[in-house]
């Protein structure tokens, strides 16, 4: 019997589609994981089933009782609970307040009661709090009861978030990207803690989340999404070695990777450099035409990037890699003057430009193509260019992008929000054309856009090469990307950890795969065959569990596991591990 | 932190000074006045912190719920009906006016709420309190006297000083005894619903908080909070217009509450001092530049609104957290100097 | 009395009026994101400083009664008014607004009802609060050569309509067209529209965000003055406080047009002026038409407002 069951989900904002008929089951006791890269549709399905937004067609079940009809607080206190990938924790009420509230919405309690202090409502007001302390204590956050939300640190408000979800004794949580946000030790911890969570609550769970390594371990069964359809579903290790998967999360199909040199060649590259110094030579200059030292930056009290160390040089080509939430995204805009960097410098040309805005920036010769291209929908592709003279372009002509990208020409009196997104991303990037700039950064060109498009905008890459543009690039489509590129920057958890040559790296599939599927080290612990005993298990005891069998039972079940199998399934594991804990 | 029991006791002690004023200064007819009506704008500014400070709905009508109330009780005066009766009709009055204008809150909220209540307020004002079609509620051009009245055998009109005092206490009284129910409720479950849909909507509604069932609760708690002063309001002039409780009068209770501190019921004693005490200080403020500076300075009534404006302008830029709110930062930043332990940082701080 | 037609026409002219009030308001939401509760109260001053200039200076001429009559003292006054909205705009912009960049929507509201209460009772101690003040006429009849009823044309025998009130529908309806050609054409309206769409987006085309911010305040400040100069020229009776709240009429007009559409703005405009008016006609209520404009405000409200819980938080 599944708790949660959603068939044939569709949605669709301003006529784009957000999902597309998606069917989940989720079982009872599981911890079901989602993923999918950007814009695959996992905070909408999400949305749709918390009850925040309404699906344009398809049904959810929960528990066999439709919900579709119901307003948010009617399915919470049916019992589906959620975290926010953006945190919406109350920030000016302390921990336990944030605790507290989910508890007394769920018992009837009247204004006037609590106006007076009827010691109806007194009793119920301890009780909540003994409840809610009782939650904190159990997942360890006790010592911070009585700190505002809003002062906490991110690693800490995830947390609380989960607690204040579980204390609505909800029978499923929707975990949404969990550790976005946090390091590695965090991460770590986080994943401990839903398991034990799962354990003593006896909740189901519906996780999100970029950071593979946490979705890997902490799930039982994924379901992979990819624009706004399901591509995939089944186990962990199963899922990650899905060509299909891969392809959505690394990009196209591979080229041969051992054959690198003509893919280089093809990128007017003569002869494929072997060495960072032999690159640098290459370069014929020293100076760095950016330069970024101990850069930290993020947004309100989330800090995003810690620490970051990179450099362009003229006339190169870089590129950026890594899994979702590794900082990539903030670093451009930390350097191109979006937001404000809390610590660091920025460099350009020689000069600081630490903390200058925007505007500024652009006009000494610094273009950002942010994700989601930065067009206005509402002007035409010629007014679009127009607009290029405030980045300091000093030609009135647009023959130049009209050249590169002769479709342009066509529909130069057309409105940019009409154009296909492959085509906006042709405008975004005729501006660098027109404008000249030193360097240029793009964040996820090739986001939403199909891999043969794809495949001709990389191509324009080399255009900007040929002018001695430097490129700094933030791809999706590492492949791709690394065929391009001199040198990449691997992104992981808000800082550079890797640097190297981009025909090196592109070989180099382990570093690639625990950048974004989860570290190596984490693929082997879950790497255990799965046995059909194992498959046959899953089912029968994830819920047998969940639903408080006699505890006899409950260990009987944990030794036939046990006997079987004692490296299984990561659920059963976790069960087992619980069980000896208690028995001890 | 001091406790939940402290705060209410320094509160109501603090009240309780406030009402021995009258007996420490001679007190005038003008000092009388000036303290009652003190306390009936201390409910106006109570009403925004409340509805805004904790559930987070602006509203731009607070002086038109008062003004429903005062109308109302003084037009069933007129009628022939006892005090209190009228003003419980009157502040029942304020608190469906007030579920009526949650209706649209209900799907709006920011700014949108601001148009609809500035409309509300202005509406009313054209309309319901000036308007001669509405003579049998708003008394005609000339508005209710109301004179002769008594509550529990106290003869009340404020014609002398002793019926102004006793008035005074009497609402004072109710204030401290409205501010604790409300204290108790910002700290019960209710409260926390409130503040929890103030927060963060999306969290309170999926959290189980029957957003609907709160808003049209705070609206109409909200109204009844301003129909309170409202119906004190007769008593404390002897008579009502529609002067007190137009357009620009709603304006100024939200911005006083904005500039005290949106979030904290001392801004309403604050802002209820303000209201009641800058207007007649204005002359002696007068006296004392024309004195200073060898020449005639006049000092209008006017000066009181552009003063208000002025201070709300230069509060938000730099102040967000109100007079209140960042004095009690100050202070509490100087008892309990700032912890740097897990880089918590003082509201007002992190704001800015 | 009055005839249908001829309450027609006064109610198109109102509405003249109200669309001009709502373009100021238009322009500043679209481009800053500022909802302006001070735009009838910007648009008094500046009207009350084209008065008192006639009134108190009577530039060019040797009494106040003479300034009234003359063009050239009303040309000076109005250009007077015209440099102090301009100033206002400036003002405003760069002393106040540009500092709440990334505060909340409903704060930037906020701090124009304090803006409001600052213009409102300075006017109000700096030219009086009598409820009575001298129209600013253009097409004075004191200058007609015969009659009383020239600078006026017959629309059919009994419904007249004066150059005055023909002035303010061509006064609308060419501000909103030049000011949507200024918005369509120029570089700098290229600029205020892409800095309306994404000002993230626009300051990393190297838009200057702050030069279009003040030129949007300024633009606001300014047509809210010429919306305040025609009212009066029309002989309506004014004072600070009905020029002030006539941003209740102008926020409904605006909200027809969704807060961005300048041509909807301007029809939303016309209807309510007719709205407001012919009512009349058959009720005789002067609190009336401020109903009547909170109820289109509803209603328009209500029909546009997003259901979902999502994108209102946002």
């Amino acid at each position: 019997m599944s708790l949660l069951s959603v068939k044939d989900l569709a949605i669709a904002f301003g006529g784009v589609r957000a999902l597309g008929g998606v069917d989940l089951e989720l079982n009872r006791g599981e911890i079901l994981g989602l993923i999918g890269p950007n814009g695959a549709g996992k905070t909408t399905l999400f949305n749709c089933i918390s009850g925040v937004l309404i699906p344009d067609s398809g049904s959810i079940r929960f528990e066999d009782q439709p919900i579709s009809g119901l307003k948010p607080h009617e399915r919470a206190r049916l019992g589906i609970a959620r975290t926010f990938q953006n945190l919406q924790l109350w920030g000016s009420m302390s921990v336990l307040e944030n605790c507290k509230t989910p508890i007394d919405a769920l018992s009837r309690r009247n204004i006037f009661a609590d106006a007076v202090r009827l010691p109806g409502a007194l009793t119920a007001e301890r009780t909540a709090t003994e409840r809610a302390r009782a939650v904190l204590h159990a997942v360890n956050l006790l010592e911070y009861e009585n700190e505002l939300a809003a002062d906490l640190p991110v690693g800490i408000q995830r947390r609380v978030e989960i607690a204040r979800a579980l204390c609505m004794r909800p029978k499923l949580i929707l975990l949404d990207e969990p550790a976005s946000g946090l390091d590695a030790a965090e991460t770590d911890a986080l994943a401990e803690l839903l398991g034990r969570v799962r354990d003593r609550f006896q909740v189901s769970m519906l996780l999100v989340d970029h950071d593979m390594s946490l979705v890997m371990r902490a799930c039982h069964y994924i379901y992979v999404l990819d624009f706004g359809e399901l591509i995939s579903t089944g186990r962990p290790e199963k899922v990650r070695e899905d060509p299909k998967v891969i392809a959505a999360y690394l990009g196209e199909t591979k080229e041969e990777p051992a054959q690198p040199a003509s893919t280089v060649s093809v990128n007017g590259r003569d002869r494929e450099p072997d060495t960072l110094s032999d690159l640098r030579a290459a370069a014929g200059s020293n100076t760095a035409l950016l330069k970024v030292t101990g850069l930290n930056a993020g947004y309100g009290h989330i800090e995003v990037i810690r620490d970051v160390n990179l450099e362009v040089r003229p006339g190169e080509v870089v590129a950026c890699i890594g899994a979702n939430g590794a900082g990539k995204t903030t670093t451009l805009r930390a350097v191109s003057g979006v937001i404000r960097p809390t610590k660091g410098r920025v460099t350009f040309g020689g000069a600081d430009i630490t903390g200058r805005s925007a505007e500024s920036i652009v006009r000494r010769g610094m273009v950002h193509i942010p994700q989601g291209r930065g067009l206005f929908a509402k002007l035409t592709v010629e007014e679009t260019l127009q607009l290029a003279h405030y980045s300091g372009a000093k030609v009135a002509s647009f023959d130049v992008a009209y050249d590169a990208f002769p479709v342009l020409k066509q529909r130069r009196n057309q409105m940019v929000g009409t154009l296909s997104g492959g085509q906006q991303q042709m405008v975004a990037m005729a501006r660098a054309l027109v404008v000249k700039p030193k360097l240029l950064l793009i964040d996820e060109m090739s986001q939403g856009l199909a891999p043969t498009v794809v495949q001709q905008l990389f191509e324009r890459i080399s255009l900007f090469k040929e002018q001695g543009i430097a490129i700094f690039l933030v791809e999706q489509f590492v492949d791709s990307a690394l065929a391009v590129a001199d040198r990449a920057y691997i992104f992981e958890q808000g800082s550079v950890a890797h640097e190297g040559l981009a025909s090196v790296l592109r070989r180099d599939q382990a570093v690639l795969a625990s950048a974004y599927l989860g570290s190596a080290a984490e693929v082997d612990a879950s790497k255990a065959p799965a046995t059909e005993a194992d498959a046959a298990l899953r089912p029968q005891m994830l819920e047998d569990l969940s639903v408080k069998l006699p505890a006899e039972l409950k260990r009987a079940l944990q030794e036939r596991a046990e006997r079987e199998n004692r490296n299984t399934d990561e659920l059963v594991l976790e069960m087992l591990g619980a069980g000896k804990g208690s028995e001890q | 932190m001091i406790g939940r029991n402290g705060r209410i006791a320094a509160g109501l002690a603090a009240l309780a000074l406030l009402g021995a004023v009258p007996f420490l200064a001679s007190f005038s007819l003008e000092f009388s006045g000036a303290a009652a009506v003190a306390v009936l704008y201390g409910f106006a500014v109570l009403s925004v912190v409340i509805l805004t400070g904790y559930v987070g709905q602006f509203s731009l009508c607070q002086a038109t719920f008062m003004g429903i109330s005062a109308f109302g009780t003084a037009a069933l005066v007129n009628h022939g009906w006892a005090y209190l009766p009228a003003a419980g009709v009157g502040v029942t009055l304020s608190f469906l006016l007030g579920v009526l204008v949650a209706l649209p809150a209900l799907r709006l909220s920011g700014i949108l709420l601001a148009v609809v209540t500035a409309g509300v307020a202005l509406s009313f004002d054209y309309f319901f309190f000036q308007d001669n079609a509405f003579s049998w509620f708003n008394g005609g051009v000339s508005g209710w006297g109301i004179s002769g009245q008594t509550i529990f055998g106290q003869q009340l009109d404020g014609l002398s000083p002793e019926h102004l005092r006793t008035l005074f206490l009497i609402s004072l009284g109710i204030f401290a005894v409205v501010a604790v129910l409300v204290v108790n409720i910002h700290d019960s479950g209710s409260g926390r619903r409130f503040r929890a849909i103030r927060d963060s909507e999306v969290a309170a509604a999926t959290m189980g908080v029957d957003l609907t069932r709160y808003k049209l609760l705070a609206f109409g708690l909200s109204a009844a909070v301003a129909g309170i002063g409202g119906a004190i309001y007769p008593l404390v002039q002897g008579s009502v217009t529609q002067s007190p409780f137009n357009f620009f009068y709603s304006l100024q209770v939200a911005a006083i509450a904005v500039l005290m501190g949106i979030r904290f019921i001392p801004a309403a004693t604050l802002g209820g001092i303000f209201i009641a005490f800058t207007p007649p200080l204005l002359p002696r403020l007068q006296d004392l530049a024309s004195n200073v500076l060898h020449q005639p300075i006049e000092i209008k009534g006017l000066w009181f609104q552009l003063v208000l404006g002025t201070l709300l302008v230069v509060q938000i830029i730099l102040y967000p957290d109100g007079v209140w709110g960042d004095a009690a930062h100050r202070v509490m930043a100087l008892i309990n100097p700032p912890q740097t332990r897990r880089g918590a940082k003082p509201v007002a701080a992190a704001r800015r | 009395m009055v005839l249908f037609e001829t309450s027609l026409v006064a109610g198109v002219v109102l509405g003249g009026i109200f669309a001009l009030a709502a373009l100021g308001i238009v322009v500043v939401y679209r481009v800053t994101g500022v909802l302006n509760f001070a735009n009838g109260a910007m648009g008094m001053f500046a009207t009350f400083v084209a008065w008192w200039t006639l009134h108190v200076l009577h530039p060019l001429v040797s009494t106040s009664a003479e300034a009234f009559k003359s063009p050239a003292s009303i040309a000076v006054a109005i250009g007077l008014a015209l440099v102090f909205a301009i100033a206002l705009g400036l003002i405003l912009e760069n002393l106040i607004f540009r500092w709440l960049r990334g505060r909340s929507q409903l704060i930037k509201a906020v701090i124009t009802v304090g803006i409001l209460l600052v213009l409102q009772n300075l006017a109000a101690l700096l030219f009086g609060t009598s409820s009575y003040h001298e129209p600013i006429r253009f097409f004075d009849p004191g200058r007609c050569s015969h009659g009383t009823d020239c600078f006026s044309i017959h629309l059919t025998d009994q419904v007249v309509m004066g150059y005055s009130d023909l002035l303010v529908i061509v006064v609308s309806l060419v501000l909103a067209g030049a000011l949507a050609a200024f918005l369509r054409f120029s570089r700098l309206g290229r600029a205020m529209r892409a800095a309306s769409e994404d000002p993230v987006a626009a300051s990393l085309w190297g838009v200057p965000v702050n030069i279009v911010g003040s030129v949007s305040w300024v633009l606001g400040s300014v047509v809210a003055a010429i919306a305040g100069v025609l009212l009066i020229s029309i002989g309506v009776n004014f004072d600070t406080v009905s020029l002030t709240v006539l941003v209740v009429d102008a926020l409904a007009a605006a909200l027809i047009g969704g807060l961005v559409s300048l041509p909807l703005t301007v029809l939303g405009g016309f209807i309510l002026g007719i709205l407001e008016t012919l009512p009349r006609l058959w009720v005789p209520s002067t609190g009336l038409p401020k109903v009547i404009a909170v109820g289109v405000i509803l209603a328009v409200l209500l029909i546009r407002s997003e259901r979902s819980l999502l994108r209102r938080s946002a």
